[in-house]
């Protein structure tokens, strides 16, 4: 065992994923809030039916078709970028998960703002977000629980009485601002699985297949087996969750603040996945 | 219960206490969370979980489909300007009233140039509040707002019959018609 109760498999970078994957974005959202738009209520129709026109046009043809319409909200799907836009008469938002789809998120996200301040007669946007998760896939629950400890910014906190306990996982989040509280950034990673995803990995499965005795060709097959599910559909990793924002935006231009918020999210990120 | 559902982006209820980190977070639209995200906790604790079920079939992508560009819009700048004029439109200030009626219909005649580029619905729309601009002498503020939202979806650069058809409906309902004056000249007749 390791200083941090690791098994020694992960010490010794045994764990394959860690090093060659790269993150996946699993999750892209962006949210408007506004105030006054109490025209929701009487307009939420017209907005429905000139949304349900013309946002195939955006969507390279994609269909877009009400899924609920309720004096709460009203929400309507596009299956084939599976995209989900509500809307209310405090909040925009558009929301793709799975973001395995390529789309012209910033166009509809755009289009769909427009019609709504233009038909609930918005002046005055409080908040505009953007927030994306991302997963770095792993094999297992242990791998992705290591991995959480590995890029922790710190390695004995809190401090526990005797030897016995260490860090396991690590669930972190964190507030980043400028000092007038007008722009921000929040970061959160933590480790995260599916229900089927093994608790662990035998460490023979991790060696390279030509050091093995014998069974070289299934080793091989098994290894590639678990780097595609890693890359198509992970069942274990850890999950990278940025959101950035900013407080009453003197000017209003969604386009130019989904550009911002890409550059903004990518360099958090980048930074991150080159520290330790 | 203490439940801890950071992914929501605001549900947090931690036995009354209230994360001012989830608070600032972007909503997630409700029910959309699928299979892909995997379960918050690595290990079983007590969080709410439940994002793992429903692994959603994916529709391959259109690559083919072309995305069409869409055509030049009107002039960005006389729409801002329209909307600004109205938005600080005062209808008890006669002499202001005259002035910001006269910009109106000034940035309608200007606006005519860069439609020429636009669409047939946009030009549809532009005609329809050059008619109601030049039927009336004052606003009432529901006209105000019909014509904000006229302005306003003409800076879509992209535009279906419906806006058109809504815009009139609006424009219609708020008493705007090319009689309206001579309605106005009625009463001082024989009536």
């Amino acid at each position: 065992m390791g200083l941090w109760n690791i098994p020694t498999n992960y010490a010794v970078g045994g764990c394959d994923s860690m090093a060659k994957d790269k993150q996946k974005l699993i999750q892209d959202i962006f949210e408007a809030r506004y105030e006054h738009g109490y025209r929701y209520l009487d307009r939420c129709g017209d907005t429905l039916v000139v949304l349900e026109e013309a946002l195939p046009k955006v969507s390279r043809g994609a269909v877009w078709m009400p899924d609920e319409i309720a004096p709460k909200g009203a929400r309507m799907k596009c299956p084939e970028y599976e995209l989900t836009l509500v809307f209310d008469s405090a909040r925009l938002g558009l929301d793709q998960n799975p973001a395995d789809e390529p789309c012209p998120f910033s166009d509809i996200a755009d289009y769909a703002f427009q019609t709504v301040k233009s038909k609930f007669d918005i002046a005055d946007v409080i908040r505009l977000g953007r927030r994306k998760l991302f997963i770095r896939p792993t094999d297992s629950v242990d791998d992705a629980e290591a991995l959480s400890v590995k890029k922790a910014p710190f390695s004995q906190w809190p401090k526990v009485k005797g030897g016995q306990l260490a860090l396991r996982s690590c669930d972190i989040a964190v507030d980043l601002e400028d000092p007038d509280r007008t722009k921000g950034i929040r970061f959160a990673i933590s480790a995260v699985h599916r229900p089927e995803a093994p608790l662990g990995l035998d460490d023979r499965l991790r060696r390279p297949p030509h050091l093995l005795a014998q069974g070289q060709r299934e080793a091989l097959l098994e290894q590639l087996k678990r780097r595609r599910q890693r890359e198509a559909s992970p069942v274990a990793g850890l999950l990278i969750d940025v959101d950035y924002w900013v407080i009453r935006p003197d000017d209003v231009d969604i386009q130019q603040f989904l550009k911002s918020s890409e550059e903004e999210i990518a360099y958090v990120l980048e930074s991150f996945m080159e520290s330790s | 219960m203490i439940t801890k559902d950071s992914m929501t982006g605001g549900a947090v209820d931690m036995a009354g206490f209230v994360s001012s980190l989830t608070e600032a977070g972007t909503n997630i639209v409700p029910g959309t969370t699928k299979g892909n995200v995997p379960g918050r906790k690595a290990r079983s604790t007590n969080a709410t979980l439940g994002a793992d079920e429903e692994a959603p079939q994916l529709v391959p992508s259109r690559a083919g489909t072309q995305y069409a560009s869409a055509p030049r819009g009107l002039d960005k700048a006389l729409l801002r300007r329209a909307v600004t004029i109205l938005e600080s439109f005062d209808s008890h200030d006669v002499v202001a009233t005259q002035l910001d009626m006269d910009a109106l219909r000034g940035l309608v005649v200007e606006l005519w140039e860069s439609a020429q580029s636009a669409t047939q619905l946009h030009q549809d729309i532009l005609a329809l509040i050059e008619e109601a601009v030049l039927s009336v002498t004052s606003l009432s503020q529901a006209q105000i707002l019909a014509l904000k939202e006229g302005f306003r979806d003409l800076a879509n650069p992209i535009l279906v019959q419906v806006h058109v058809d809504l815009i009139r409906d609006r424009l219609i309902a708020q008493g705007f018609s090319p009689l309206a004056l001579l309605s106005e000249l009625a009463d001082d007749g024989s009536n």
